[in-house]
């Protein structure tokens, strides 16, 4: 029996595709295979980041406290928090909200609010995801396939704009493993 | 006959160094980082012998290393001062190295670390101290941010060797030597 489709893709069909005129491509067409895509609203590539970022400034949306830490820097990215979390609590609507102080906090914790830590080699950037977590976060059969990203390279970390974004989906996901692990649905503050 | 009398007076010179660097040895002292009553960190002036190094295996799949300076206080207790983030293997023991260079020859270490400095559990654990003993938890933990010598030399947590000195916090260096 063929396994049933999942809701988050969509089968697309063998089709014809324009490209330049090229010596491997004379003709200006290519074939592209078959292939599946993901649904629009399931998945976040680089430039659908930098528009949410860009978009109308939102009314109402929850900042983490401020002049609380005392690092350089420490409340220079509280309005892309914001934005990320307002955003991932709208599209899980679960019924405990990150907090975006616990993203906040996070940060702090792993790079002390510098953009570039330099210090360790397998993680990158202002919330030092490793390469192992952003091949998670990109893989539409993996545990994050709920809503996954797209073509974000290990560059991109170092962008927090892009690894905000990342990161916060990635609390997400390991809410619900501690979710399903606890057998309830924990405060954010508790699971930390 | 004057040879020997020159030998005497090296030793005696030599011992009289020796009691002078013995009695002037300072004990580790804490300045506290504070903001409207609010403690956020501590800087810890101590000496390299009452440092200990360690990087942890965590066994985690991606092979992470923990970073801790264990440090004797004043009470006979020790603290420790730990990576806020883990580490790869080859970072964590070649941040080992250049620390240890650092602190060699250096009269005072200064330690800089981030946190209220508030007592957690014990644990059970007792670290070993060369040449001194072994020593039991204080339960205060800080999350480390910087490490000084007395030649000016800074280790930065984040960022490695760094010249100038890191204001890893509101500035921490404003009132130390």
């Amino acid at each position: 029996m063929a396994k049933k489709a999942s809701k988050k893709t969509t089968s697309v069909r063998s089709h014809a595709r324009k490209v330049p005129v090229s010596k491997k491509n004379p003709s200006g067409v290519t074939i592209v295979d078959k292939h599946v895509r993901r649904l629009e609203g399931t998945y976040l590539n680089r430039e659908d980041i930098k528009k949410i970022i860009i978009g109308p400034e939102l009314k109402g949306l929850t900042y983490p406290n401020s002049k609380k830490l005392k690092y350089p820097n420490s409340d220079k990215y509280d309005s892309l928090i914001a934005l990320w979390v307002d955003y991932f609590n709208q599209k899980f609507k679960d019924e405990v909200p990150l907090d975006p102080n616990v993203v906040k906090a996070l940060i702090g914790s792993e790079s002390s609010f510098r953009e570039n830590p330099s210090e360790n080699k397998t993680a990158f950037g202002l919330t030092q995801i490793t390469k192992q977590t952003l091949k998670i976060l990109q893989d539409h059969k993996g545990e994050a396939k709920d809503f996954i990203f797209q073509n974000i390279t290990k560059k991109d970390l170092l962008d927090p704009d892009i690894s905000i974004a990342l990161t916060t989906r990635w609390l997400f996901r390991k809410k619900q493993t501690a979710k399903s692990n606890l057998k309830e649905n924990q405060q954010m503050k508790k699971l930390f | 006959m004057k040879l020997l009398q020159n030998k005497i007076y090296v030793i005696l010179l030599f011992f009289i160094s020796l009691i002078n660097s013995c009695s002037t040895l300072e004990q580790p002292t804490f300045r506290e980082l504070k903001e409207e009553n609010d403690k956020y960190g501590t800087v810890l002036s101590t000496r390299s012998e009452l440092i200990v190094l360690e990087c942890e295996d965590l066994s985690h799949p991606e092979n992470f290393y923990g970073f801790m300076i264990h440090t004797l206080g004043p009470s006979k207790e020790y603290f420790t001062f730990t990576q806020g983030n883990t580490l790869d293997k080859g970072s964590c023991f070649k941040r080992i190295k250049k620390m240890t260079s650092m602190m060699k020859g250096s009269k005072q270490i200064q330690l800089v670390g981030y946190g209220n400095g508030l007592p957690t559990e014990k644990s059970n654990r007792k670290i070993n101290f060369v040449g001194i003993g072994e020593f039991s938890d204080s339960g205060i933990g800080y999350k480390f941010m910087a490490l000084k010598n007395d030649r000016g030399e800074c280790y930065d947590a984040y960022e490695g060797m760094t010249l100038p000195c890191p204001s890893a916090m509101k500035n921490p260096w404003s009132e130390t030597k």
